[in-house]
């Protein structure tokens, strides 16, 4: 077990950390910091890390996908990184070689808007988009909950339920007609977009995905949102510390009041599970799944705790914009509905760790 | 970073698990089943403990010379967990875990010579004299009185939530040797017999029913002045120095998930008497949320103490593990009783004789919850580790 970074691995922490403080200026709208921390990741080549060598990537590692995440919740620097390259790449990525891709790849690594992928992981059994099989191709039907990263973006990977009960993955234009798209801002910092599908792809448009092999990028993007959520979560630990022991009332830091302390030391310890949580949903081995899901749940139990803490102890200072700790909260608001609600973890999580008796197996050793 | 064993912690599972299978016998894998308390008697902890030190392996906390195993955290880590997932019985605090440290720390030479090995062989059963009936969470108010009179101590006062001293041969005490200066710099840490004249013992029956705790007087007790440890008047160093044990030496991921792992054997023994618990979406999912916070409360346990040498205490973040473990075993008492709803209601202030083990199986979620209330009151009440973890953050 090695539970410490290794040489490269700091390096590459330390550079991302650069980039993002190089990238965070309070007296910017978030937004413009966080186009200015993509423009850092396309420039310094670092959205290659998500990819394997023989994709034009450099693999890097989970813990390096970590660090990436992590930086990026910090600064509320909310990107297309996790649902361009995290999931949509990485969905293409993993399909069998095939040469169209090639572009759309590099073209992602490039940083332009060329796929976005409508689609969700295997912790969603109602997804409403369906595919149905018909001469020479495929019909896909059905409105999708909103996604992440589309709002311009060139191709789709559209997952689709098939009638045999599996779930496929096709390749499509997003200007086909036939798909209408809406977006609109969100709490996250970042626009959304629902898709209506109602069109017919060629045979050659279905990805040659496997379920474990999507799954395995679903439960991997997962982890990366934990660390999002990890690094605001720390973000909003720090500026609460500081605000509370600097801002007197009644004569005295409000730091002096027990209750206070109290719902700081709440947060710090909920600061130090999410973190756990996190690591967990990144390091597993056996039964990805199940530690992926465990951490979502706790996560986002850990988010709103933290969250809801850092507005009220910033009093009327907390539900304005005059601070950013009404960007985190609604960050972390967020958080609760990306990949996979907690309800949905929570069923995940009984049909593969509770039901089949998995659960009293160590979840670290296996 | 990554979670793959090594082949050399690999192997060492493997060595941990033969031995458990080859030690653990039926019998005290059922008797610590059916414990709900915090530490089994010495009948079921005893046999366990005498067959790790005959392997060597009673005191993973010690240096190698004195019978410490030498393991890397991560082995500590790996034994503790297949101890709790297989259901072998936890080994009292009190004397491996609590005194040895703090004798091999500030004792004397002899004292390690006559004490460690007897804390080791499992001859002695020790019992921890820190709290009064005044002097809780502020412990330093302490008025248990020790007088110098030439070779010995006398103690006069009285001790209470003193674990297992109905079990005890021996216990650690800190006593009031002067009411000069600040609270802090009049106390002393002793050891003393309970066998010594003048000190008596009256049980105390737990929230569950148990007889766990006791309160001990000391009428004139009379101690050899040899059995201070560190200087007279400088126990409350003494004394800090084994909470940092008390509050983070310890590895419960694995006992909470024997604990959780039961509820589960709970519930499959009521199906098979028609009883369908789990078929209820509600209940799978406050039992996917128990088992998600134990899942990540496991990897805490292992990210705190990655980096420790043997024998180092892990410091500021202990609180937080015990806040956390304290919550486990509360969230997971209550999903004992959420689940089982009026199969939880049976509860017999004592246990008859003639109940059946199964039947006592079926009162141990009942007994869990009503026993994990103490989890946050002992050791540091919430509150005080609570307070503990906000001084770091606020970094005073
Ligand atoms: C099952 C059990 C076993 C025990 N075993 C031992 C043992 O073997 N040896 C031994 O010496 N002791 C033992 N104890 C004693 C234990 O350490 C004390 O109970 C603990 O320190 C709390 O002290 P108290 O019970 O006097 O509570 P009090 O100090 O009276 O506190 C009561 C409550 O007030 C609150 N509170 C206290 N201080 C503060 C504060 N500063 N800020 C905010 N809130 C506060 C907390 O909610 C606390 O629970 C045991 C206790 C139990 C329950």
């Amino acid at each position: 077990m090695r539970l410490r970074r290794n040489e490269e691995e700091l390096g590459l922490r330390e550079g991302i950390a650069k980039l993002a403080a190089g990238a965070t200026d309070i007296s910017r709208p978030a937004a413009q910091n966080a186009s200015v921390f993509w423009s850092g990741l396309v420039e310094g080549g670092w959205l290659g890390i998500a990819l394997p060598e023989e994709r034009g990537g450099f693999a890097g590692s989970a813990t390096d996908i970590a660090s990436v995440m992590e930086a990026a919740g910090h600064g509320a620097l909310i990107t297309h990184f996790l649902p361009n390259v995290l999931i949509a790449a990485r969905l293409l990525a993993w399909a069998p070689e095939c040469h169209e891709y090639h572009d759309i790849l590099a073209a992602i690594i490039a940083g332009e808007s060329a796929l976005a992928a409508v689609a969700t992981g295997d912790w969603d059994e109602s997804w409403p988009i369906t595919a149905r099989e018909e001469a020479g191709g495929w019909s896909l039907t059905g409105t999708a909950p909103p996604v992440y990263g589309a709002e311009h973006a060139e191709n789709l990977v559209i997952q689709a339920r098939l009638a045999d009960g599996g779930v496929g993955y096709f390749l499509a234009a997003s200007r086909t007609p036939g798909i209408v798209a809406r977006s609109f801002p969100t709490l996250r910092g970042v626009p959304a977009t629902s898709f209506t599908f109602d069109i017919t792809v060629p045979a050659s448009a279905r990805l040659d995905i496997s379920a474990a092999a999507a799954s395995a990028v679903f439960n991997q993007a997962l982890a990366g949102a934990c660390w999002e959520a990890v690094g605001a979560m720390d973000y909003l630990l720090r500026t609460t510390a500081e605000y509370v022991a600097m801002r007197h009332q009644f004569g005295k830091p409000l730091s002096s009041f027990q209750v206070v302390q109290h719902r700081l030391a709440e947060m710090s310890a909920q600061c130090e599970i999410a973190r756990a949580a996190a690591l967990l949903a990144s390091l597993a081995t056996g039964n990805v799944a199940r530690a992926t899901s465990h951490a979502k749940i706790v996560t986002s139990k850990a988010a709103r705790q933290v969250s809801q803490n850092a507005v009220q102890l910033h009093g009327g200072m907390g539900v304005t914009e005059e601070l950013a700790v009404g960007t985190y909260f609604r960050l972390l608001t967020s958080f609760d509905a990306l990949l996979g609600t907690p309800e949905q973890h929570l069923a995940r999580s009984w049909k593969v760790a509770i039901e089949p008796g998995d659960f009293r197996k160590s979840a670290v050793l296996g | 970073m990554n979670l793959d064993l090594t082949p050399d912690e690999a192997g060492f599972r493997e060595e941990v698990r033969a031995f458990i299978a080859a030690n653990l016998t039926p019998e005290l894998r059922r008797q610590n089943q059916l414990t709900t308390a915090m530490y089994p008697d010495p009948h079921i902890s005893l046999p366990w403990h005498k067959a790790l030190a005959k392997k060597g392996w009673v005191a993973p906390l010690w240096p190698v010379e004195y019978g410490g195993t030498g393991w890397s955290a991560m082995q500590r880590f790996i034994f503790d967990s297949e101890c709790g997932v297989a259901g072998a019985p936890p080994i009292p605090p009190f004397g491996i875990r609590l005194v040895g440290p703090v004798i091999l720390r500030f004792g004397t030479e002899a004292q390690k010579q006559f004490y460690l090995p007897k804390i080791l062989s499992g001859e002695d059963y020790w019992c921890q004299g820190y709290s009064e009936p005044g002097a809780g969470s502020d412990l330093a108010s302490l008025q248990c009185r020790a007088v110098r009179d030439g070779d010995e101590y006398v103690i006069n006062g009285t001790k209470i939530w003193t674990t297992h001293a109905h079990f005890a041969n021996r216990m650690f005490a800190l006593v009031r040797t002067s009411t000069q200066g600040k609270q802090q710099e009049g106390i002393s840490f002793v050891l003393l017999d309970m066998d010594t004249p003048g000190l008596t013992v009256r049980p105390i029956r737990s929230i569950a029913g148990e007889h766990e705790v006791n309160q001990i007087f000391f009428d004139d007790v009379r101690i050899p002045a040899a059995n201070l440890v560190g200087k007279e008047n400088d126990g409350w160093t003494v004394a800090k120095y084994l909470l940092e044990f008390e509050r983070g030496g310890g590895l419960f991921s694995g006992r909470h998930r024997s604990n959780l792992s039961r509820i589960r054997r709970i519930c499959d023994v009521l199906e098979e008497r028609g009883v369908s618990i789990l078929a209820s979406p509600l209940k799978r999912a406050k039992f996917a949320e128990v088992t998600a916070s134990l899942d990540v409360y496991e990897m805490l346990e292992l990210s705190v103490i990655r980096d420790l040498a043997p024998g180092e205490s892990i410091g500021a973040v202990a609180s937080v593990l015990k806040l956390q473990s304290a919550r486990m075993k509360q969230e997971i008492g209550m999903l004992g009783i959420d689940l089982l709803g009026p199969y939880a209601l049976e509860w017999w202030p004592e246990v008859p004789e003639e109940m059946e083990a199964g039947e006592i199986l079926l009162h141990t979620p009942t007994m869990d919850y009503l026993n994990g209330r103490a989890h946050s009151i002992f050791g540091g009440a919430q509150e005080v580790q609570l307070t503990l973890i906000s001084r770091s953050v606020l970094g005073r």
